[in-house]
């Protein structure tokens, strides 16, 4: 195991940002942390990176008990944060040969790492350029570099990809993947289900501080009651039609509003085609059907009763 | 470890806000000073001043009128002593020039400004300047504290004949030229805020990833002032060179005393911005403004603004001496100047060690709490 949170209760004052939260990172895995704005997420890392206090529970990372002292586990981590964190005062080689120095003291070797890390994150040609005279996909790219320089084993990304274009975001994402790919265990924070979805092999989700459904994202969607969702663009729908749906016994609920009547299904196939075949023997017209497998945020608005975004 | 030291020099020296205040406003301000005073104490061979002299009984400084009177190349006063009253009518009448009253505090009566009575004043403002600095040797020694008001006079060129003395030529204005370094110094602490709030991680995003990284916190601003003490000494050497090269400003003979002080003046203002960035819970702009407000009111009880200022201070609040840097620091530079024995340097010296250490010791206690109940 390369990371183990127990039980971590954390105060801010007397507000409670995580209450006996729990998180177990396997060697070679790519974690997801999800959760909405303000669920504990950077709480969360903070702690396991002991810049946090907290009141209960214990952290341990490579099998040791993780403190603010622990310079033998911290050389083995590398962090993005959430907030770009660079010397404006240095230029983008410099910046992430400062921080890389910080780990590497071979300075050869440093230097090394540097100019790989510069070109993993496609940066090559900026060296010279100032923080400032980067675009903000530029910037987190140098974020990144900074944070992954020196080869570590566990990679702690903290929303890497908040404002950041799309073609920013998808370099980083394949990026986060080629370090994994070479051996680095991940732990990936983000409040965009659809990263989770393409990177993590696991995936977390916390809301209020707690963890409130953990696993694969297949496990997590097979979790929840609502399998599919059928969708029928209509003009008009009779209401003993509707009636008829929602005492399905696959049904789990069905609406009929602005021309749009929607399904959840509890059980995967066999209602779609069903439907059709009742609908036509009964002449019922309809202009578009679509069937949409569930979401992550469909998982979380099922236990939590509200959307993972708002 | 070198490689630190390098980038946070660039990081230090690129902070222009810091090195503005910190080098190109007290040369400027110098400058400002050199010309609004270039004037003054310019004028010599002087006809004999006549004076009425009311003995308030003040010894030392009727000691200093005596020998002004005595006949010869010095003479620049020609003194009839009387009562109050009588010298006020003397100088209502135009029998005199002025009144000099020899009280505790010596005064000057007089009717019209004239160049006499500036120059009657320039002797008591002489004594008054003496007499705070080295307040200690007049009661024991009267003698030299004669000599000095003497001196000082031939310096300030309101005598004409060279006593022969330790000192060199110099301008009556030195005093805010002293200010001036004391300053230079002060603004260290600068300095040391900066390199807090780059390395506690509740302060600023990039101390979170110095916080993170596998080295001790305490070599992380151990560099820092390092880097922040050679930027110091650049900046006063510069400050110096400025000061006695461009503008003729004159230390006296002690030189590696002066700078002695002056170090020691930047381990204070170090410590002491160290200490602000780590007990201060401001924000990092109201703590610039603290650190520049209270250097220069540091400055201003040291007789920036008002060269008797520490004169006054002396006079009602004496401990004041020992507690402001700045006057710690002039008044070595006025000692070190007019001093024979500078021993008492030594202790001003020890002060602002000390009190560099105790910044240095409270912020410590800060700085090893290592995380943080908040970020
Ligand atoms: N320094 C602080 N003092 C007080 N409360 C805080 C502090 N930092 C965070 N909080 C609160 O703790 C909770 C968790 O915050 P945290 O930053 O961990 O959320 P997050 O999941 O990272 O959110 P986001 O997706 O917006 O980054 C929030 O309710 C936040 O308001
Ligand atoms: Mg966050």
């Amino acid at each position: 195991m390369i990371v183990e949170i127990k039980d971590l209760v954390k105060y801010y004052g007397d507000f409670k940002a995580l209450d006996h939260f729990n998180l177990e990172v396997k060697d070679g895995e790519i974690l997801g942390l999800l959760g909405p704005n303000g669920s504990g997420k950077t709480t969360t890392i903070n702690c396991l990176l002991a810049l946090l206090t907290h009141e209960e529970g214990t952290i341990k990372i490579f099998g040791k008990d993780m403190t603010a002292s622990s310079y033998d586990i911290k050389k083995d981590i590398g962090v993005v944060m959430q907030n770009v964190a660079v010397f404006e005062e240095l230029t983008v080689f410099q910046n992430v040969d400062y921080f890389c120095g910080l780990y590497i003291s071979d300075r050869k070797q440093c230097q090394q790492y540097v100019e790989e890390a510069l070109t993993f994150v496609g940066l090559n040609d900026y060296k010279k350029k100032y923080p400032k005279e980067l675009s903000g996909g530029l910037l987190r790219r140098l974020n990144i570099a900074c944070g992954i320089a020196h080869k570590p084993k566990l990679i702690i990304l903290d929303e890497p990809t908040v404002a950041v274009d799309p073609q920013s975001r998808n370099h980083i994402l394949e990026n986060i993947q080629e370090l994994n790919k070479k051996g680095a265990t991940i732990v990936y924070t983000t409040h965009y289900m659809e990263e989770v979805e393409q990177l993590c092999d696991r995936i977390i989700i916390m809301d209020s501080g707690k963890e409130i459904a953990s696993g694969t994202k297949e496990v997590l969607k097979n979790s929840i009651q609502v399998k599919e969702k059928i969708k029928f663009e209509m003009d008009a729908l009779e209401d003993d039609v509707l009636v008829y749906i929602k005492g399905h016994k696959d049904v789990n609920d069905a609406s009929f509003k602005n021309q749009l009547l929607e399904i959840e299904v509890t059980k995967n196939n066999g209602l779609l085609l069903e439907l059709l075949s009742y609908f036509k023997e009964n002449k019922i017209d309809f202009n578009k059907v679509y069937s949409e497998t569930p979401t992550l945020n469909d998982v979380f608005l099922e236990i939590t009763g509200k959307e993972l975004r708002d | 470890m070198f490689h630190i030291f390098k980038y946070r020099f660039i990081c230090f020296i690129k902070d222009k806000t810091i090195l503005f205040w910190s080098l190109l406003f007290p040369i400027g301000l110098a400058t400002l000073f050199f010309f609004a005073f270039s004037n003054l104490g310019s004028e010599s061979n002087l006809d004999v001043i006549k004076v009425a002299v009311v003995d308030n009984g003040n010894k030392d400084f009727n000691a200093v009128v005596e020998e002004l009177s005595k006949e010869g190349d010095n003479q620049i006063l020609d003194a009839t002593y009387t009562s109050e009253k009588k010298a006020k009518k003397l100088v209502k009448d135009g029998e005199v020039e002025a009144a000099l009253v020899s009280s505790d505090k010596p005064t000057v009566l007089y009717r019209n400004d004239t160049l006499e009575t500036q120059i009657l004043k320039e002797v008591v403002q002489s004594y008054l300047r003496i007499n705070a600095t080295v307040n200690t040797i007049a009661n024991e020694n009267p003698q030299k504290m004669n000599d000095m008001v003497i001196t000082d006079l031939i310096e300030n060129k309101v005598l004409v004949k060279d006593y022969g003395s330790n000192a060199g030529s110099s301008d009556p204005t030195m005093q805010y030229f002293y200010t001036i370094i004391a300053m230079t110094c002060m603004y260290g602490g600068f300095w040391g805020l900066k390199s807090i709030s780059d390395t506690q991680a509740n302060q600023s995003d990039r101390a979170i990833r110095l916080n993170i990284a596998p080295t001790h916190k305490m070599k992380l601003v151990f560099i820092d002032y390092l880097v922040t003490f050679t930027l110091m000494v650049v900046e006063l050497a510069i400050t110096f060179a400025y000061l006695i090269l461009v503008l003729g400003v004159d230390f006296g003979s002690y030189f590696p005393q002066v700078i002695g002080v002056s170090l020691c003046g930047v381990l204070m203002s170090l410590g002491m911005g160290i200490m602000i960035g780590c007990i201060s819970k401001l924000k990092e702009n109201t703590n610039i403004t603290i650190i520049s407000m209270g250097s220069l009111f540091s400055c201003f009880l040291a007789g920036m603004m008002a060269s008797n200022m520490p004169y006054i201070l002396n006079q009602s609040v004496p401990f004041i001496k020992y507690i402001n840097p700045a006057t710690l620091i002039t008044n070595s530079f006025n000692m070190l100047y007019y001093y024979e024995d500078i021993s008492p340097v030594y202790i001003n010296m020890a002060i602002l060690v000390g009190m560099g250490i105790i910044a240095l010791i409270i912020s410590y206690n800060v700085l090893r709490r290592k995380a943080y109940a908040s970020i």
